[in-house]
């Protein structure tokens, strides 16, 4: 019996550790209304794209953006990439001087590839 | 108390054995079904087999230690909850969750090795393999997507699991220090932070360790190197970087596998990983980028001496903000082995090699050096950190105290 006690004390702080997060996901105010700052500029620049690493963006909203992208379906119920892509750029605010100062002709094309073969693949 | 460490081991082979099995039956087009109910059988068999080893050394687990314990595992919960983010970091937004999203689908999830532009399709699908198999299985029991509850439980599983188990290790000679090395990983919020970034690092580092703690128990038992040789394989499933680690530990332990009466029971615990490795990385993922993009200049890079200076000041500067605890254990370590007149152990030296390793990476890196070792460095340190603190824990537990302490411990 005393073998089973770490086991049953990593069993408990899994479950613990797990509630304590659930509760933090779905009181996340990271939602996508809030982060998708910025995006309203983003379709003019999808067909002139000069790539540069992404990791040197690292702290950038574009990354914080992309992310919501990829993962708004989970607030979902449904798979539905493209009405959480449509959402967000139509919700962003006007910020295109944002994007103009930020080199940001960047990852959207190989991202929205991403985009493209969800919305292939679930639509 | 060496059964708590065998079930703990369990875990985390049956999480390997799920992850190879599923990555198979997706090449296979198996369904759902099948390749659970596979899973199923071999974790069933890996855990009695591990289960039946007899691990040497661990010693009596007292109440003082499974106050300790608990003490750590209490920490580890609490300051998890305050440092684990929703969606992970950049990683494991980028690529690692990314990559679990495709392998979820069992038609379209080879459109992963499509999005090669910094999307890294070549890493090995370990780690997403094993997330795709929990997503699916909770998805198919009808409790909706739990994609982001999912892959922080077995994160967190993995970041409390690598202390437990060097705290296990230890203990049973020497409480004081196995004591310090949980209180050192449960307060340290880099480590922590690292862990439940949702990146493979924190994993392939436990593969490690595992790997260093089952290639122990071998000297006693030769069984044990099925699970050595296992683990050893699942640190390439799980990174690039593993590859490299797997190479140095059958580099050192490279004796076990010249023996005839090893080679069956090492054959067993490589099988499956070695199968699926191949098959990834022969008929399915791009070339590697650094493999691809370096040939040009590689010996430049390699004759020239600002690279190497280059690198060791940023060693020097991640070391002393990230890794102060255990740069002055190994510190400590020298020395003790240097008053007891004795080499460092083996382990130590195969630790240390890794890390020389992954710094020649940086050297001919095809990357700017600098923004290369800026965004990974610390990573991959974090990647030998628990096996570092594990052998230097070890080998000093297993020092004989000296005679007045002895006396003394008798009260």
């Amino acid at each position: 019996m005393r073998a089973l006690f770490p086991l049953v004390c990593i069993a408990l702080a899994l479950a613990t550790a797990m509630i304590l997060h659930e509760s933090k996901i779905h009181n996340n105010s990271e939602n996508p209304q809030h982060i998708a700052t910025g995006l309203k500029g983003i379709r003019p620049y999808l067909s002139t794209i000069q790539f540069v690493p992404i990791r040197n963006l690292s702290n950038d909203p574009v990354n914080t953006i992309y992310a919501r992208l990829l993962l708004a379906p989970v607030h979902s119920d449904a798979f539905r990439l493209d009405h959480a892509a449509d959402t967000i750029l139509e919700i962003a605010p006007s910020s295109l001087n944002y994007w103009d100062s930020l080199h940001s002709r960047i990852i959207w094309e190989n991202k929205f590839q991403d985009l493209n073969f969800k919305l292939l693949t679930h639509n | 108390m060496e059964r708590s460490i065998g079930y703990i081991v369990s875990i985390f082979a049956s999480i390997a054995l799920c992850s190879l099995v599923y990555f198979l039956g997706l090449i296979l087009g198996l369904p759902y079904l099948i390749i659970f109910l596979l899973c199923g059988l071999l974790c069933f068999l890996a855990i009695r087999y591990l289960n039946s080893l007899a691990f040497a050394g661990q010693g009596l687990f007292k109440p003082t230690s499974a106050l300790i314990l608990v003490v750590g595992i209490i920490l580890i919960t609490n300051r998890s909850y305050y440092l684990a983010t929703v969606w992970g970091d950049w990683d494991a937004w980028c690529m690692w969750n990314l990559h679990t999203r495709y392998l979820c689908d069992p038609v379209y999830w080879k459109g992963m090795f499509h999005n090669i532009a910094y999307d890294h399709p070549d890493y090995p699908p370990g780690l997403p393999a094993i997330l795709a198999f929990l997503n699916r299985g909770i998805n198919s029991l009808g409790f909706g997507d739990q994609f982001l509850l999912i892959t922080f439980g077995l994160h967190f599983l993995i970041t409390l699991c690598t202390p437990l188990l060097i705290f296990l290790e230890i203990q049973g000679k020497n409480l004081v220090i196995a004591s310090l090395t949980i209180l050192y990983f449960a307060t340290n919020d880099f480590y922590l932070e690292r862990g439940l970034s949702q990146y493979a690092d924190t994993l392939l580092g436990l593969f490690l360790l595992l790997c260093l703690i089952m290639i122990q128990q071998a000297k006693h038992n030769s069984k044990f190197l099925t699970p050595a040789f296992f683990f050893s394989l699942c640190m390439a499933w799980t990174k690039n970087e593993g590859l490299l680690l797997c190479g140095v530990f059958v580099l050192f332990y490279r004796a076990y596998l010249l023996r005839t009466r090893n080679q069956k029971l090492i054959a067993l615990g490589t099988f499956l990983p070695l199968m699926a490795i191949l098959i990834f990385k022969f008929f399915y993922a791009p070339g590697n980028d650094l493999v691809t993009n370096g040939q040009q200049l590689f010996w430049d890079k390699l004759i020239d001496g600002q690279r190497y200076l280059r690198a060791w000041d940023y060693f020097k500067h991640s070391g002393l903000d990230n890794f102060l605890v255990p740069i002055i254990l190994v510190l400590i370590y020298l020395l003790v082995c240097m008053i007891r007149r004795t080499m460092p152990h083996k382990q130590f030296f195969l630790v240390f090699s890794c890390l020389l390793l992954y710094y020649m990476v940086y050297v001919v890196t095809p990357y700017e050096q600098g923004w290369h070792l800026i965004t990974s460095q610390v990573r991959l340190i974090h990647q030998l950190i628990p096996a570092l603190v594990y052998v230097i824990g070890m080998h000093l537990a297993s020092f004989p105290l000296p005679v007045s302490i002895q006396k003394f411990r008798k009260y």
